[in-house]
């Protein structure tokens, strides 16, 4: 599994990514360095699992803005933001941006590794919820629209009479309706049909 | 006898009184030793001989009545008796009623009886003096006084009494002014029988004359009866004599304020007791002696001529300067109350204009203050903000160089961090090992070069600096000082070069530099007057460096002073921590410039700094 998962460092100096990769390689973790955000941005499968290392300040792209790339591209790769002694302001934009977290230099190896362990958990946590998300909108994909009525009544935990008269069809028909929902989402259950629901809802 | 034993007056009894040292009683030896001979002044109106003949019975007379002093008389014309009283030579006097009041008023002359001419027939209590204006009686024209205009007058003296002034004040009273309105006026002397004649003569027309004199000299044959007649006659009951005047008190017999009262009044009880038939009255052509009579009269012709006592009035009288110069006198006044006018309109207006110009000056000052203020406000911001920006550029500094020494710093603890946990697994290759310290001492180097550079910057400023233009510097630091070289009453002069080529330095730490030569030139001209408190300014480009130079008016300083007088924490005065010069020295010696000392001597100091030219890209090692 650690062999999928990377660590991504980007910073413009030379010996921070040298003596970062000397550091995390130590601990058996794959570490890819780029001097630049643009580099980076064109080599890397931004679902990777792993984490990325990034300085803000740099020349060309700065930090901040390869972090707007990577949400704009729904990346799910944590971040964890390197900051210098003035860069402070910058690092609490980052956060409130939803970066995972943020080290100020010097940073000491343990503190560092324990900030990249748990960025890579949730990194792995991540690209799990977003593979479900991923097939339920596969399924969803494949349901009719009278289907999709009947699923968003059915998750509005409404009762198949209800679904019956406010669609002005039989109870009969919607019980059909519902059967295909459940087939279609691959649900077990009502309950699992709503946390599907939900899911969905969250990427739309 | 009673007064030759009890009286004052004795030669024996008293010598400071009879000391030969008073004229009066000078002792005439050839009369009788031990007898004081006493002078009796006589009016000689007629001259000397007439005198002694009427009245030489009367001394006589005296004399035989009083023992014990000798009396002698002494003819005296007017000018002769005003000084014999003065020089107080005589004892007594006997001399007509206008000279008695003359010197009554001056000497304090005191009459004591009044001669009784006997032409009164009664008590004699009336006057008896007048004056006969005399005209050849063939002379139809002339019958009143006021005839006499143009006519020619003949008097025996102006200061006479009886024989002139009398005729005056009549004359005054008819509005004639001898003096102006006749035709000639003579002063012939005397004696009086002069005059008769030079009427009789046609010398002059018309002649005064006292009473009597006429009807005397007709009495002795000298002049015929009916020659002669008198103008404007007045006839008095009890007086036998013609006039053309009131009548006047008859001579008083006086005596001077020296004469002692006893003797004065046994003289007067003598001459009281005259019998009327005596030789001494016969021969003076007089009935006796009587109290002495009021002088009043006598006074008011005086005061009205303005003569004798009253001889003052003549300058001082009103009425007179009035009638004379009423159009001069209309002149003064209205341009003394123009005058009046003009100075209180001209205190009015400058009290006025004082008023509107102390409000205009009080405005001003609070103006004048407020714009001070203002200024003083402005000049703290400036300050404030120079010193803020020096703060945050350093603060600047400060976190770029933490930043980047924080690179070097982070490459080690991971490059140390790694080394350990590769140790710790046991995999960790020699030539590895030494790779990764090799790479941590270059990390370390790499952080000390980064704090060498920024201690490089720190002293030289290379970071800051920028091709700036001194004489802007200059002019940038004067705006600053100039509300404290105003308030120090220091004259600020400038001489810039027209144009300098930029030096590399950095504009705030040099006009750091300026103000703190302008500070200390300011307060070393503190002792000076005020006019010689000059700091000059110059600026140029010698070729290869931009020179200041500060010249001050100062007292200049020692040798010793000036070989430490860049030490830091040296300084000469109570205030101040003497850090000035030498932040100054070491500011402009990071820029690569210089700051010394050129002169120091009695005419002030002189400093100079000076920087390289700014040479463009090779300015610095950025």
């Amino acid at each position: 599994m650690n062999a999928e998962v990377s660590v991504f460092i980007v910073d413009d100096d030379d010996s921070v990514r040298h003596s970062l990769r000397w550091l995390l390689e130590s601990v058996k973790l794959r570490v890819e360095t780029f001097s630049s955000a643009e580099s980076f941005l064109q080599s890397v499968d931004t679902d990777h699992a792993g984490c990325l290392i990034l300085d803000v300040r740099m020349p060309g792209m700065n930090g901040l803005e390869l972090q707007q790339a990577l949400i704009a591209s729904t990346s799910t790769l944590p971040i964890i933001i390197l900051t210098g002694h003035g860069d402070v302001p910058m690092a609490v934009r980052a956060m409130s941006e939803g970066a995972f977290d943020f080290v100020q230099k010097p940073f000491n190896g343990p503190q560092l590794l324990d900030r990249v362990e748990a960025a890579i958990t949730r990194s792995k946590q991540l690209l799990e919820e977003k593979k479900t998300r991923n097939g339920l909108q596969a399924c969803y994909a494949m349901l009719t629209p009278r289907e999709r009525q009947v699923m968003n009544m059915i998750a509005s935990g409404k009762a198949n009479k209800v679904i019956a008269i406010e669609m002005g069809i039989g109870q009969r028909t919607v019980e059909v309706h519902r059967h295909r929902v459940m087939e279609k989402m691959q649900a077990h259950s009502v309950a699992e049909l709503i946390h599907f629901y939900l899911q969905l809802q969250k990427n739309i | 006898m009673l007064f030759f034993c009890g009286g004052m007056f004795s030669v024996y009894a008293a010598p400071a009184i009879g000391s030969p040292s008073r004229p009066q009683f000078v002792q005439n030896k050839s009369v009788a030793q031990s007898l004081k001979t006493l002078d009796i002044g006589v009016l000689a109106f007629r001259g000397e001989k007439d005198a002694r003949l009427k009245w030489h019975e009367t001394i006589k007379y005296l004399n035989s009545k009083i023992n014990d002093v000798h009396f002698r008389m002494q003819a005296f014309t007017l000018p002769q008796m005003r000084r014999a009283v003065a020089e107080r030579t005589v004892a007594f006097i006997l001399t007509n009623p206008g000279n008695y009041i003359e010197l009554e008023a001056e000497y304090g002359v005191s009459r004591i009886v009044t001669l009784d001419s006997g032409k009164g027939n009664e008590t004699g209590m009336r006057g008896t003096i007048g004056s006969a204006i005399v005209v050849r009686s063939d002379h139809q024209d002339l019958r009143t006084l006021s005839d006499l205009q143009n006519k020619s007058l003949m008097a025996v003296s102006k200061h006479a009494f009886g024989g002139f002034q009398v005729v005056w004040w009549a004359l005054e009273n008819h509005k004639i002014d001898p003096f102006s309105d006749l035709s000639r006026i003579e002063f012939a002397g005397f004696p009086q029988d002069k005059i008769a004649y030079a009427v009789i003569n046609r010398r002059v027309d018309a002649g005064v004359l006292s009473a009597c004199v006429l009807e005397e000299m007709i009495a002795e044959g000298k002049i015929k009866k009916g020659v002669l007649r008198v103008l404007h006659p007045q006839s008095y009951d009890y007086f036998p004599c013609k006039v053309s005047t009131r009548l006047y008190p008859d001579w008083p017999f006086s005596k001077l304020r020296s004469t002692p009262n006893n003797l004065a009044k046994r003289v007067a009880q003598a001459l009281l007791a005259m019998p009327a038939d005596s030789d001494a009255s016969r021969s003076g052509g007089y009935a006796g002696w009587t109290i002495h009579m009021d002088y009043q009269p006598v006074h008011k012709l005086f005061r009205g001529l303005q003569i004798g006592p009253y001889r003052w009035m003549r300058s001082t009288n009103f009425q007179q300067l009035w009638e004379r110069y009423r159009h001069w006198i209309v002149i003064f006044i209205l341009s003394l109350l123009w005058g009046i006018w003009h100075m209180v309109r001209v205190e009015h207006l400058v009290a006025l204009r004082t008023q509107q110009l102390s409000k205009v000056n009080q405005d001003l000052k609070a103006e004048m203050d407020e714009r001070q203020k203002a200024e003083e406000r402005v000049r703290s911001h400036q300050s404030e903000l120079a010193h803020v920006s020096r703060i945050s550029a350093a603060g600047e500094l400060a976190s770029g160089m933490a930043h980047e020494i924080n690179q070097p710093l982070s490459a080690i603890n991971s490059y140390a961090q790694g080394t350990a946990w590769r140790l710790q697994a046991g995999e960790m290759k020699v030539d590895e090992l030494i790779e990764v310290h090799q790479l941590i001492s270059r990390q370390a180097e790499r952080a000390g070069t980064i704090i060498q550079r920024f201690r490089g910057f720190l002293r030289k400023q290379e970071i800051i600096c920028t091709d700036i233009d001194i004489n802007r510097a200059i002019e940038e630091a004067m705006e600053l000082f100039s509300a404290e070289a105003q308030k120090r009453n220091v004259n600020i002069e400038l001489h810039l070069a027209q144009r300098l080529p930029p030096v590399c330095a950095e504009m705030i730490q040099v006009e750091q530099v300026f103000l703190n030569l302008m500070r200390n030139a300011t307060e070393a001209m503190q002792e000076l007057d005020i006019d010689s408190r000059i700091l000059k300014i110059y600026s140029e480009d010698n070729g290869d460096r931009v020179l200041v130079e500060f010249h001050d008016n100062g007292p200049g300083i020692s040798d010793e002073v000036a070989a430490h007088l860049f030490d830091p924490f040296f300084t000469t005065r109570d205030e101040g921590m003497g850090l000035g010069l030498s932040i100054s020295r070491s500011i402009v010696e990071s820029h690569g410039g210089q700051l010394v000392l050129l002169e120091y001597g009695k005419q002030g100091l002189v400093l100079q700094a000076s920087w390289p030219l700014y040479k463009g890209d090779d300015k610095n090692e950025r």
